[in-house]
């Protein structure tokens, strides 16, 4: 869509456009190397932290399951791993590089009604810290980004209480500060 | 040039005046209005939505519990209302300086008299709510705002998830992304599911 001229709020407002064409080849006036650009690329990295090591707990799980579950393990690392895409593409866009992909060695519980509940804590850790993210950033990619990431682990965390026997949820996950939320998931997935 | 061209493109397909503020620079976003000053055209145009949407969503839930439902899905359907009971709240306070008109003179109809129906009309409004939510936390202009609707946001996502799980929808149903739609789609979906 380069050269048309059309930014995603222009999208957004008109309805010309949706889906994929927020996160990718329109055009913004994002203001590469200034102050703003500098700090939301920080707190992007930081949120590249929380996607990786949702990579590594759930290739970890897809590793010891069989069956149905190893498929849908897999499919859970895949998403995760196209966020990491999406975020590396907007941090281009602000001038900056993606941190370097870190491994872990997770201790995943035995039980499969505890591996639920751990993934839910883990989503939900997930969508804290996207949540923290949208009032500190201001540029419209930054802030599409984080919108559309955050409904997606709000969504896998829903999914995962409920295949943990809990009650379908009508409040959302309580909201996390982003420092201890980088903390945990460091601790959970044992990122190297 | 950019900002031509969205004009242009807004008043082609939605005809809103109001509409067309939302293509105010970004940065006016990250300047607070003061405490009693109007909100943007824009941000009234968003707040408006929002009102729609909860009422639509609140009519949905009340009609849900005429019907005969499972438990968990009668117990979902019971929190649910409250929650956009507290939405509407919410809205209200956030609206006190911004004088928006509502409409509430619109009569909901479902026509669904079953909870697979229910379910089904559900999934359409959740997932419209969030997305047109997801749209007025990203083009928000004034921060004081911002808060209340990340709040309605994240609810709506957990019921869009809840609505989907009730279903027995798999896991990665929704894809890898959730991104905000247009408000004027978003409304045209909200207003012909009932």
């Amino acid at each position: 869509m380069s050269g048309s001229g059309l930014t995603r709020r222009a999208l957004l407002v008109a309805g010309a456009g949706t889906g994929a064409a927020l996160l990718s080849g329109c055009e913004d006036d994002v203001p590469v190397g200034s102050a703003t650009a500098n700090d939301e690329a920080a707190l992007l990295r930081d949120l590249v932290v929380v996607e990786q090591a949702q990579v590594v707990v759930y290739e970890a799980a897809a590793r010891r399951a069989g069956g149905a579950a190893r498929r849908r393990w897999t499919a859970q690392a895949q998403i995760e791993r196209e966020h990491l895409r999406a975020i590396g593409d907007v941090l281009y866009r602000l001038g900056a590089r993606a941190p370097k992909v870190v491994t872990g060695t997770p201790d995943l519980p035995r039980r499969d009604s505890e591996l639920l509940g751990y993934l839910a804590d883990l989503e939900e850790r997930s969508a804290a810290a996207w949540r923290s993210v949208i009032p500190r950033v201001s540029q419209d990619i930054v802030r599409i980004a984080c919108v559309s990431i955050m409904g997606v682990e709000i969504r896998q965390a829903v999914w995962l209480r409920v295949a943990a026997g809990q009650a379908a949820p009508a409040v959302a996950p309580p909201p996390q500060a982003l420092a201890d939320v980088l903390a945990a998931v460091r601790d959970t997935a044992r990122l190297a | 040039m950019n900002d031509v061209i969205g004009r242009r493109t807004l008043l082609r397909t939605a005809g809103a005046a109001g509409l067309a503020a939302l293509t105010a620079p970004a940065v006016a976003r990250a300047q607070t209005a003061p405490r009693g000053e109007p909100a943007t055209p824009g941000d009234r145009a968003i707040l408006k939505y929002m009102f729609d949407a909860e009422y639509i969503q609140v009519a949905l839930y009340t009609h849900a519990l005429t019907l005969e439902l499972d438990p968990q899905v009668a117990a979902f359907a019971r929190a649910a209302l409250a929650r956009h009971r507290v939405h509407v709240r919410t809205l209200r306070a956030v609206n006190i300086d911004a004088d928006v008109v509502v409409n509430r003179s619109t009569v909901f109809e479902f026509g669904e008299q079953d909870q697979q129906g229910f379910l089904l009309n559900a999934k359409r409004i959740e997932n419209a709510a969030a997305a047109g939510a997801g749209t007025a936390v990203t083009l928000i202009e004034d921060q004081q705002r911002l808060e209340p609707l990340l709040v309605i946001l994240t609810d709506e996502l957990a019921h869009a998830g809840s609505v989907a799980r009730l279903l027995g929808e798999p896991a990665a149903e929704a894809g890898p992304f959730d991104d905000p739609q247009p408000l004027a789609a978003m409304r045209l979906i909200l207003t012909s599911a009932n």
